[in-house]
């Protein structure tokens, strides 16, 4: 219908009737449902989406359409018939055609039933210019276009605006800042015939172009800084937001943008930047709740990067064909599927994590931090570097010390830094006691070992907790009797949630897990190895923090082992907190262990590999201490300098020693620290792929394989089957949808609407172009400036289309008060985010720092507590004053400011920004504390900035947010104004003071309360007025 | 001098008194919406000639008036109020009496029960799952002898006979936010218009100064609530519901700030209509209009909403029926009585939002302290209603986004259990509105956990609801992405045995 909308009154009933303007969207609309792509629902074996069908034999001599001939055509029958059983479409259908409708379709039979394929999917061809009235008007190729179009009807151009209103267009639309009262002034004297290019240039040229070229893309990547799904917790993606930011202001070239945020991660030797970008197709929802089935989710997240790429490189909704053919494109369910294996072959788990980034992710440390690391890197190997400067003197020592007594001691301080605890089971009372039956002492690896018949179990008198996201290790050495399975040790205590972790062996395989709830929240591996009934072995089982099976590793003597994982669905933080006590032997709802434990140590710390091996030395440090150098083994040698370095050495050797030690613990936590994004990956081997029947997870259909939708030019050989192949596909050049969408977003950006309106749609349901020969020539000019996304900006706002002011004549208006043919410039209400920051700019309270982790200005009180379990922690200071492309987006709660003003809500990709015009919207312009914080940080400026007569002051506050001056009219007006503001407090110094006290930032105290009071107020009124909450 | 400061005597003049501020300017541009909807009509359907009118001409017309055409038929009720438990209530400790569980209490459910239904991951580990009676009492209760839990619902119980229980729900959701999503939009993933928005983009609203849908939200703990559940989905935002809340400021940014009085907030709203209005003569922009009438609207409001939520003028006897609590902004019971006094002022949807019903753990104690916060004011909601002779117009409705599992989920003691989320079946209830009362519909196993008669799914109960306010569901149509999509999807049935 809207297609119908943008040419009523360009096309009415004479000229030559298009089939793909006029025709295809009256038979999508109305006939498709039943006679269309898809095979199920088709009746009666009529087909009218294909050529083939539309004019092919129905059989009996019946056809749908015999060209020119329109009273032999079934449809003109059908859809003129006057019973009601015999008419098309039925009643029951709730369509009905117009009678334009039916004289449209018979003046096409008549006219020759002219039949072409869908224009999206028909290859761009670059057009001529056309023949216009006025080539002096036309700064470029669009004009061409616009203006012919608008001589055909008979419509002449509005003239360019004023300089002033010229340069806060540019300013608002490029850098989504007004321009300062400097800036409009150095535009307004600058005479020279390139002014306005170089302002262009110059706006181009600013940072602040990258971060709002990124926020429409944020809106269509559905980036957010939460999961989206029941409590909504946190995830950390800025990191792939400030991605897109450098890339604009790089200008990348639109198709390196492209391949690079979907398929980065399987470029050749991908840089973290290129993996960085591949956050694009995380960024949708991801689901934490405890009771889903992973099964679903991975559907689910598959199927909304398959349509969040297909909506913002195809302008397509290919979602519809998940459950059915799709009803209107020539898009099966099983090419759906077959897009589909492109994107489910990803490592992840089907549950999100409840707090934090979910698999896959990479450390991704800003360069500041790079750098950082890099430096503690240096730190650590300069240190190691004396250390081993220093052999010499050591070894000196080191044998003196060996040949004393003194090397008799315990080796109790061996690997003791950051040991939590050690265990020798040697009999003594180490704080162990008798859980269940008889467990003894019996003879051991070292001295006597923990020993256990099946029955019994000791435990830990001392109670230790540990986290899945906390790092701590776990070493010991274990026997297992014949029978080999049976739980070595664990500190579970409820039978149904099973919270802790658990060492035990399962047909001679190590396992080790971390349960937060069974078996919903299960992280675990076992060895591919088995040990033997008889053996002694050394395991060590380590966890990396990283809340994930992932993160988990078991050592058998040493060496790591190859492991599997049995779960990975651990999602909440600290698992750990209601564990019981440490059980060795068993656990209290298992089968307990028959075999020896001995020499266990518990570490909350990760323990590196070389301090491992270490602990898998079995001679004793006196032994080798009684062994010429000769005649230790490497490890031998490791261990008794370890065990020398840390517990004999004399200085300054020894806080060398410690120095190597803690630079290395402070290295790793500072890696710990740095920011995670969640990039793309992909499994191998490679999931399978199936139909699902009816869209649902596990209905499974037929087995399909990556491939592309047959409708489209499929790529050259030598495209890999995979999102690689895929993006070069789509910017190849040769992909009729990729360059008309994107350019028709960017046209959207600036004149408030797509040259095809529905941005989202160029399917056989979305909008006819209304200008199809700029489109394309746009489209294709993109592709012949090398993608440069800057260059196609320039073009556009260079236009003298562009440049026209938007005041709205009347025969205009009349003739098109949708503004379809641009006989004038846009008038548009700023956008959520550019509202905000055009208050924050023009009041000085801006901190224009780019980029970093998002932040928390001002909400209401209780707003998420109120309906989340979280507790909104407000930024302090300047974050409280950030650009709004920085705000924290919790989507279930997004910041109430920007969902009353109508920002994207994130929760889906969105391409067609809404305008609304609500009171809730003035409430909101007129009371938050930020716009109220701003208008009074204004009102000093006034003061301060804007001269002392009344007239000069509001001179200075209109200009710094209209940019232009103020008419008489006006000046008298606000002059009236700002005195009844100065009455108003001048009788209530209180009232002013808690006016000006609203915000955190503080009030000038060297102004009198009641003139800033004044001063605010009028801010207050300007910051309202609907001139300067809009563009012009 | 400023060169490039336009020449102006100074000081200025006023050249028209700010009495005059207040006039509306008689731009002939104002005659576009007639002759849009003259001209433009005869290519496009009533439908979508509206939605392009609200959307992207004259954004938001100062009175919403719904589409042309609805309601199709005349409607049974006005106005709805949804009372939503939020968390999944369980229905066999409520409503659905199953004595036949005692005889089966601690013993495994049969596996001709579960047929092959899946569980959740929360319990799906579980070794055992052994059946849990409820603890509660039921009598029958009223004229209808409804089977009743009257030891935690004694109130309910005094107007049961007004209620249609529906004991036969299901869902397709196991999940909370795809459950609570797809009872709120018709679809489990988020993204489409909830139910509320439906109704205002169709039916409009019946009050200036006040939106069409609102809803509230009661008790903080539970399962958390999302804006989506009232938001408008791929309509235009201006038919998202807007949320009422209890503290100081009932509506987001209602107060102007402090210090700034309502005289002076007043004299503001005068300065920038009358500047507005200079632009509008000026540029002839019909948005600026629309601009003015907002900012008017927001005045009012600002003097309506804080009347509205102010309930100390009612009379003792409606707390006596609501409850003390009524008294206290941001509980359930204030919010009932808030929903009363805005469905008298003409708002078509209010929906108020109780959480706390996930009950997997502790289920007797935490039963009797969600009812202990609902129970009067429910029923003290519809005989309130009932008195006032506004539930005749008024659909009232009850319900969770699932039910719960019969099979204990933790530990099994003769005093306490838990239930894990169940899908399958569920009772949730209306009344009013044109329901026929005192009746149930639907049937159970013996273990409430299979319908053996009269399923009534998610899309039945929507189209029922729409019904009842005089749409066909299938009308109810937006086209977005190019699909004409709508509330229940492409299912649903009006279930016709609960009209009355």
């Amino acid at each position: 219908m809207l297609a119908a909308a943008s040419c009523w009154f360009a096309c009415g009933l004479s000229g030559e009737v298009d089939f793909n303007r006029d025709i295809r969207p009256i038979l999508s609309d109305n006939c498709f449902k039943c006679h269309g792509p898809d095979e199920r629902t088709r009746e009666a074996e009529m087909r009218l989406d294909t050529r083939a069908g539309l004019f092919g034999d129905l059989g009996g001599g019946y056809f749908p359409i015999v060209p020119g001939k329109p009273d032999h055509s079934e449809i003109i029958w059908r859809i003129s018939a006057d019973d009601e059983d015999d008419r098309m479409p039925p009643i029951d259908s709730g369509n009905t055609l117009s009678e334009r409708e039916k004289q449209l379709i018979r003046r096409w039979v008549e006219e020759g039933a002219d039949w072409k394929k869908h224009w999206s999917f028909e290859p761009v061809r670059r057009p001529e210019l056309p023949e216009v009235s006025d080539a002096d008007w036309c700064r470029n190729g669009i004009d061409y276009f616009v203006l012919a179009r608008l001589n055909a009807e008979g419509l002449k151009p509005a003239p360019e605006a004023d300089r002033a209103t010229l340069i806060r267009r540019l300013s608002l639309d490029l850098i989504g800042l007004p321009p300062t009262p400097a800036e409009v002034d150095a535009f307004l004297k600058d005479r020279s015939p390139n002014a306005y290019e170089k302002l262009v240039d110059r706006l181009l040229d600013s940072p602040r172009y990258g971060e709002t070229m990124a926020l429409p893309w944020l809106d269509a990547a559905r980036y957010a800084d939460t999961d989206g799904y029941q409590n909504d917790g946190p995830r950390y993606m800025w990191r792939w937001r400030d991605w897109v930011i450098d890339a604009y202001n790089q200008n990348k070239p639109f198709d390196q943008f492209t391949i690079e945020q979907l398929a980065g991660d399987l470029l050749p030797n991908p840089t973290l930047d290129q993996i960085i970008a591949t956050g694009f197709n995380r960024n949708h929802r991801y689901n934490s709740e405890a009771g889903l089935v992973f099964e679903e989710f991975l559907l689910e997240n598959a199927v909304d990067r398959v349509d969040t790429t297909s909506t913002v490189w195809m302008g397509l909704t290919m979602g519809c064909a998940r459950c059915h053919d799709h009803k209107y494109d020539p898009i099966s369910t099983k090419e759906y599927y077959q897009l589909l294996a492109y994107f489910n072959n990803v490592p992840e788990s089907g549950r999100a994590r409840k707090f934090g980034n979910s698999e896959p992710l990479v450390v991704a440390p800003t360069e500041d931090q790079s750098a950082e690391l890099a430096a503690k890197d240096e730190a650590l190997h300069r240190t190691e570097m004396r250390l081993a400067a220093a052999e010499y003197r050591i070894d000196y020592d080191q044998k003196r010390w060996e040949s004393t007594a003194a090397v008799r001691a315990s080796e109790g301080k061996l690997l003791g830094r950051g040991m939590t605890a050690a265990y020798g089971f040697d009999g003594k009372d180490e704080g162990i006691s008798a859980a269940k039956g008889q467990p003894w002492f019996g003879s051991g690896r070292f001295g006597t070992a923990a020993t256990f018949d099946g029955e019994s179990r000791f435990s830990l008198d001392e109670k230790y907790h540990f986290a899945a996201e906390e790092r701590f290790s776990l070493s010991f050495w274990v026997k297992p009797d014949a029978v080999r399975e049976g739980v070595i040790l664990s500190n579970q205590k409820d039978r149904i949630q099973k919270k802790g972790i658990v060492a035990k062996l399962d047909g001679g395989k190590v396992q080790f897990f971390i349960i937060s709830s069974w078996i919903a929240g299960v992280a675990a591996i076992e060895t591919e190895q088995k040990i033997q009934p008889g053996d002694w072995r050394h395991v060590t089982l380590v966890n990396e923090g990283l809340m994930s099976a992932n993160g988990m590793k078991i050592y058998l003597d040493g060496e790591i082992a190859q492991t599997r994982q049995l779960y990975n669905s651990i999602s909440n933080l600290n698992p750990g907190a209601k564990d019981g006590l440490f059980q060795i032997g068993g656990s209290n709802h298992e089968a307990n262990f028959k075999g020896k434990v001995d020499e266990l140590r518990i570490y909350h710390r990760s323990l590196w590999e070389d301090e491992i091996a270490i602990l898998v030395e079995a001679l004793p440090v006196r032994e080798i201490a009684r062994r010429p150098p000769s005649r230790r083994s490497a490890s031998a040698r490791n261990k008794i300098r370890s065990y020398f370095l840390e517990n004999v050495a004399a200085e300054p050797i020894k806080t060398l020693a410690e120095d190597v030690f803690s630079l290395r613990v402070d290295r790793r936590e500072y890696h710990d620290s740095l920011p995670t994004t969640m990039v793309m990956r992909e499994m191998v081997p490679r999931k399978e792929t199936f139909v699902r029947k009816r869209g649902v997870y596990h209905q499974l259909g037929e087995r399909v394989e990556r491939k592309l939708p047959e409708v489209f030019p499929q790529p050259k050989e030598g495209l890999s089957a995979d999102r690689l192949g895929f993006a070069r596909w789509l910017v190849s050049g040769k992909h009729p949808l990729t360059g008309r969408v994107a350019v028709n977003r960017y046209w959207l950006k600036y004149f408030g609407k797509g040259l095809v309106k529905t941005a989202e749609d160029f399917g056989l349901q979305g909008d006819w172009p209304s200008h199809p020969k700029l489109l394309d020539w746009l489209a294709d000019e993109f592709v012949r400036l090398d993608w440069d996304i800057k260059a196609m900006q320039k073009l556009i706002v260079t236009s003298a289309t562009y440049r026209q002011s938007s005041r709205v004549l009347r025969e205009t208006l009349e003739r098109d008060p949708e503004n379809l043919l641009y006989a004038r410039g846009l008038r548009q209400r700023l956008s959520a985010h550019t509202l905000r920051d055009q208050a924050l700019a023009v009041s000085g309270l801006l901190e224009g720092r780019i980029g970093g982790a998002s932040v928390k200005p001002y909400q209401p009180d209780k707003l998420w507590e109120n309906l989340s379990n979280m507790e909104y922690v407000q930024s302090q200071g300047e974050d409280l004053y950030r650009r709004s492309l920085y705000t924290h987006w919790k989507r279930t709660l997004p910041p109430p400011t920007m969902a009353i003003l109508d920002a994207a809500d994130r929760e889906n990709c969105r391409v067609s920004p809404q305008r609304t015009n609500t009171p809730l919207q003035a409430l909101t312009t007129l009371n938050e504390k930020i716009f109220v914080e701003a208008a009074r940080n204004l009102g000093q400026r006034i003061l301060l900035q804007g001269g002392n007569s009344m007239a000069d002051q509001i001179e200075f506050a209109f200009r710094s947010v209209a940019a232009r001056y103020p008419t008489d009219k006006e000046l008298a007006l606000l002059t009236d104004a700002y005195g009844q503001y100065r009455k108003a407090f001048a009788g209530d110094e209180e009232a002013a003071r808690q006016l000006i006290a609203v915000g955190e930032s503080e009030p000038d105290p060297t102004l009198a309360p009641i003139a800033l009071a004044a001063a605010t107020t009028l801010a207050n009124t300007l910051l309202n007025l609907d001139e300067v909450l809009t563009k012009e | 001098m400023n060169p490039l400061r336009p020449n102006r005597d100074i000081p200025p003049k006023l050249s028209h008194g700010c009495c005059g501020y207040q006039q509306l300017s008689a731009n002939p541009l104002t005659m576009t919406r007639r002759y849009f909807l003259g001209k433009a009509a005869r290519g496009l359907g009533g439908v979508a000639l509206a939605s392009l009118l609200n959307e992207n001409l004259f954004a938001a017309p100062a009175r919403n008036n719904g589409l042309p055409g609805f309601p199709n038929f005349a409607p049974k009720a006005k106005r709805v109020i949804y009372l939503f438990q939020s968390g999944g209530p369980p229905q066999m400790d409520l409503f659905d009496y199953k004595p036949f569980l005692d005889k089966v209490h601690g013993r495994e459910v049969p596996e001709s029960v579960f047929n092959g239904q899946r569980l959740t991951g929360m319990t799906a580990g579980q070794s055992s799952f052994p059946v849990a009676r409820s603890i509660f009492k039921f009598e029958r209760v009223g004229e209808s002898g409804t089977w009743l839990n009257t030891e935690v619902m004694p109130h309910l119980a005094e107007v049961m006979d007004e209620v249609c229980l529906i004991k036969s729900m299901h869902t397709e959701a196991i999940n909370h936010d795809p459950a609570i999503t797809f009872f709120q939009t018709g679809f489990q993933i988020a993204g489409r218009p909830s139910i509320g928005s439906w109704l205002s983009y169709g039916l409009g609203s019946t009050n200036e100064n006040l939106p069409a849908f609102v809803a509230m939200t009661s008790f903080s703990g539970g399962q958390p609530l999302y804006d989506r559940l009232w938001g408008p989905g791929f309509l235009p935002s201006r038919h998202q519901g807007v949320k009422f809340g209890g503290g100081p400021d009932p509506v987001l940014y209602l107060n102007n700030p402090e210090g700034m009085s309502s005289e002076l907030r007043r004299k503001t709203l005068d300065h920038i209509a009358a500047m507005n209005r200079m632009k509008f003569d000026d540029y002839g922009d019909p948005e600026i209009e629309t601009r003015i009438s907002q900012y008017e609207m927001a005045f009012r409001m600002q003097t309506s909403v804080p009347e509205l939520v102010d309930v100390s003028s009612e009379p003792d006897s409606t707390f006596d029926l609501y409850g003390k609590d009524a008294k206290k902004p941001g509980t359930y019971a204030n919010n009932c009585l808030l929903a009363r006094r805005l469905t008298e002022r003409g708002v078509r949807f209010v929906q108020l939002f109780h959480r706390g019903w996930d009950t997997h753990n502790g289920l007797p104690n935490q039963l009797k302290r969600q009812c202990g916060h609902t129970d009067q004011a429910t029923a003290g909601l519809i005989k309130d209603l009932k008195r006032r002779d506004m539930l005749d117009e008024t659909l009232v409705i009850w319900g969770g986004e699932f039910g719960r599992t019969v099979y204990c989920q933790n530990a099994l003691t003769p005093t306490n259990y838990g239930r894990d989320h169940h899908p399958r079946c569920f009772t949730l209830f209306l009344a009013g509105g044109g329901v026929k009362p005192g009746m149930s519909f639907g049937e159970t196993d013996d273990y409430s956990y299979n319908i053996v008669k009269d399923p009534v799914s998610v899309h039945d109960l929507h189209a029922t609801i729409l019904h009842l306010l005089g749409i066909d569901h299938k009308k109810l149509t937006y086209k977005f992405q190019g699909r004409h999509y709508r509330l229940t999807d492409v299912h649903g049935k009006v279930v016709k045995p609960l009209l009355a």
